[in-house]
């Protein structure tokens, strides 16, 4: 253990609570208290809410799993692989309002999978029942899966289970004995944050749910928005993220283990191509119509209509910046705030990755509605450039985090004693041994930070002033001008931005495997 | 000698413009519509400077000036609606002002001492046409078992659209408007957090009604040439959303925000109602041709203010009988 860089842990756990503890503060004195007899008016709203999480995120979590065994262990084309990678990474990033699309045109009434259903005599409505619900969670999620998951487990030494099956172990003994203990840490790590991110949803539950379910977020929602009830709804905040936090402490199991080989691969199953019919079926193509919303014309169609009326609308008047004005802030608000939650989190990771119990508190930014913590700071008064990237780098620790705490555990502590013993200090191991070792989970952090804050709607609009202006708000803005064609437009666009960016660190990872 | 003149005259002129910026909260789309058109001609007329800020929908700004409250930031508050109007009353951010020019208004009863109202619509349920051959006229109506599933409503707890329809609801039947919810929840589809996710609902052919304005069809007139959803406007009466400019508590420039309350009845301000904020202006105002396509309120209706007061409790009564909790 490294004695030397404990201190740092203190900068993250600052930050953290300093983040969302102060603003918290702020907004129970501006309510004036608790009303905690709310708790027992939402009783239902909470119940459903901890119920329809735990079962999404399981179901996430049985989907996703084989997922990531796929990408990490079996032979798969390369390029496959990396598609796949490509491709699952996008559905975390995409708002709400996209989303929908997408999914109206698989599963909806003119939907291409209700067709095919219905061809083979299936007329029973998909969307609009919990299982609707579910399938959004899994879309939304299973991205998690694959890359915490996926990626430790490519990394789990090919001779360990080498060695057992020369002992006799079939496939199933050698996942369950030599496997699965080094990757739970990593299962329970995408389990937590699926288990988050359903909780606090919003849009899909609503959205694709239809009118009998409801989360504690679409309380909270109406008690600041709608009635102005504000001990109602930061009591309702305050209990969603004390839940929150229980969860994830009891949650994580810390084990300083660390895997650092390179895995064999196995022969791609046959179940395997089931599971890529289905995974296409329930994320693929909903993603694609998702991304695609932008070549929908007004009133049914394909075309380009939509692109051209963006590019002759004076754009400056709808988001009150200019073009340069709003890439140059979509740019330089998620970028430093991506390079701050990257640091906070490489030293939080370092110390979970070597047996501190800290995700709790990395977690708990997650179970805050980014709503109410914007408001928190507009009552303290901080200026809305800073409250941005406050509320970036916070959104983004939780997985950044994940990522990262992955990445550390890939680093052989043999090769740092080696180091040590030839007369590294830190600062040599840091630059030379560490980061160039983890530089791709590095980036790859950084860019789900990026593309996150640059997805964030609800607290930019409530922050953002003249001239900062990002993409969500954007497209925020023209779809309450009721510009659809140009939102949808607008929307494309900046989804094949996160698509190349994903695709750059797909195409390091492919040079580096060379 | 001449550099200090400057300086200190350069100094003076920032002084004055200073003293004279007037701020206005609002929402999003009064900025990039309206906003445009009117702020100009303010400004030029009183010599100053507006800023206009948006934070979302009228919702998210009256909580963002409840929160500024100590220290206001804003002068007027541009778009609270008759159901807002009265939380801001209740949380003390508003100050009263009658208009010298109060006499220009049409509808003198839309006059509130907190709130000068600037334009007003009415909802509408809005059907497609391709779809749907016997649209429905009245309330009974919406709940014939043809229209099973082909409704879309938003959310009262998440959009005022929605809350708009709730509040109609409560207008036509009175005590008994959960008895209408009751039924009627059968032949909705779903209920979405927002207008634009309706929207998206009727476009992709998912659902064929939805709950939305009356003037959508000279919106769609206008700006893209034909109709396919048309509004109707249900017989039992119209419900009007009205929309309200007020002064601020502690304004910084009262004076100015004043001046700027007068402006919105002049009909520099009421004649770029209709095709940038898609309602009907309050004063003897011309209306274009787009506009001939709105269906007549031939009739309002109103709920009284206790109504509003008991919001909480009708949204929770209103989630038991959807929701069930």
């Amino acid at each position: 253990m490294d004695k030397s860089y404990n201190w740092w842990i203190i900068v993250p756990i600052i930050f953290v609570l300093g983040g969302i503890i102060l603003p918290f503060i702020y907004l129970i004195l501006f309510a004036g208290g608790f009303n905690p007899q709310v708790l027992t008016e939402n009783v239902n709203v909470i119940r459903f809410t901890i119920f329809q999480a735990l079962l999404s995120s399981t179901i996430t979590g049985i989907i996703g799993i084989p997922g990531a065994y796929i990408v990490a262990r079996t032979n798969l084309n390369r390029f496959v692989k990396s598609v796949f990678r490509v491709l699952s990474a996008v559905p975390f990033v995409l708002p709400g309002v996209t989303m929908a699309m997408g999914f109206l045109l698989t599963f909806g009434r003119e939907g291409i999978f209700t067709k095919i259903l219905h061809n083979i005599g299936y007329n029973k409505r998909i969307l609009y029942t919990f299982t609707a619900v579910i399938i959004g969670h899994v879309f939304y999620n299973f991205p998690l899966f694959i890359r915490i998951v996926g990626e430790t487990w490519e990394k789990i030494e090919g001779s360990l289970s080498e060695a057992a099956k020369l002992d006799g172990a079939d496939n199933m003994k050698t996942f369950y004995l030599i496997e699965l203990p080094l990757i739970l840490p990593a299962i329970l790590k995408a389990f937590l944050l699926t288990y988050i991110y359903t909780f606090t949803s919003f849009a899909v539950v609503l959205i694709l749910g239809g009118i009998r379910f409801s989360t504690i977020e679409v309380s909270i929602y109406m008690y600041t928005r709608i009635l102005f009830d504000f001990k109602s709804a930061f009591t309702l905040a305050i209990f969603q993220m004390l839940f929150i936090s229980i969860i994830s402490y009891f949650l994580s199991i810390k084990k300083g283990s660390f895997i650092s080989g390179k895995s064999l691969k196995n022969e791609f199953p046959a179940w395997g191509y089931f599971y890529l019919i289905l995974a296409t079926i329930m994320i693929f193509v909903p993603l694609a119509y998702s991304l695609l919303s932008g070549f929908i014309k007004y009133g049914g169609g394909f075309g380009v209509e939509n692109f051209k009326r963006l590019f002759n609308l004076n754009i400056t008047r709808f988001i009150g910046a200019t073009f340069k004005q709003l890439v140059g802030y979509s740019i330089i608000l998620p970028g430093i705030a991506s390079l701050i939650s990257v640091l906070l989190s490489a030293i939080g990771a370092f110390h979970s990755s070597r047996g501190k119990k800290l995700d709790y508190i990395f977690m708990l930014p997650a179970a805050i509605s980014p709503v109410t913590i914007a408001f928190g700071y507009i009552i303290m008064g901080i200026k809305p450039f800073f409250s941005l990237i406050f509320i970036y780098t916070l959104i983004t620790l939780p997985i950044v985090f994940g990522l990262l705490e992955n990445g550390w555990r890939t680093i052989n502590k043999d090769i740092e004693e080696a180091a040590k013993l030839d007369g590294a200090n830190t600062i040599i191991l840091n630059t030379k041994i560490r980061f160039p070792l983890m530089k791709y989970h590095l980036l790859t952090a950084f860019v789900y930070a990026f593309t996150i804050s640059v997805g964030e709607m609800s607290a930019t609009i409530t922050t953002v002033e003249p001239p900062i202006s990002t993409f969500s708000v954007a497209i925020y803005r023209l779809l309450s001008a009721r510009k659809i064609p140009e939102a949808r437009a607008l929307n494309t666009i900046y989804s094949f931005i996160v698509v190349v960016l994903f695709m750059l660190i797909e195409i390091k990872r492919f040079n580096d495997e060379q | 000698m001449k550099k200090l003149l400057v300086t200190i005259s350069v100094f003076f002129v920032f002084l004055i413009a200073f003293a004279n910026e007037l701020v206005v909260y609002t929402y999003d789309s009064f900025v990039s519509g309206i906003g445009q058109k009117i702020v100009p001609v303010f400004e030029k007329m009183y010599g100053c400077k507006v800023k206009l800020l948006s934070f979302g929908d009228a919702g998210a700004v009256l909580a963002r000036l409840i929160a500024e409250k100590k220290n206001p930031r804003a002068d007027v508050i541009i778009g609270l609606d008759q159901g807002l109007l009265p939380k801001a009353i209740k949380a003390g951010v508003l100050e009263r002002y009658t208009p010298v020019n109060l006499s220009l208004l049409k509808y003198q009863e839309l006059f509130n001492e907190y709130g000068v109202p600037y334009d007003f619509g009415s909802i509408a349920i809005v059907y497609n046409k391709e779809k749907i051959q016997n649209p429905p006229e009245s309330f009974n109506d919406l709940l014939n078992p043809q229209f099973k599933g082909k409704i879309v409503v938003e959310d009262p707890r998440t959009s005022s659209t929605g809350l708009s329809f709730l509040l109609w609801t409560i207008a036509v039947y009175g005590d008994k408007y959960l008895d209408f919810w009751k039924k009627f929840k059968d032949n909705i589809l779903t209920i979405t957090p927002g207008w634009d996710e309706a929207f998206e609902m009727l476009e992709s052919g998912e659902a064929e009604m939805m709950v939305s304005y009356a003037t959508d069809g000279a919106y769609s007139y206008y700006y893209y040439g034909s109709i396919t959803y048309v509004p109707v406007i249900m017989k039992e009466g119209a419900f009007v959303q009205v929309e309200y400019a007020s002064l601020i508590k502690n304004a910084r420039n009262p004076e100015l925000a004043k001046r700027f309350l007068e402006f919105i009845l002049m009909n520099y301000f009421q004649k770029e109602v209709p095709l940038n904020q898609w309602m009907l202006p309050v004063t003897q105002t011309e209306l274009p041709e787009a506009f001939s396509y709105v269906p007549e309120i031939k009739k309002t209706l109103q709920v009284s203010d206790e109504i509003y007061d008991n919001l909480e409790e009708i949204l929770k009564e209103w989630t038991k009988v959807i929701i069930g909790g």
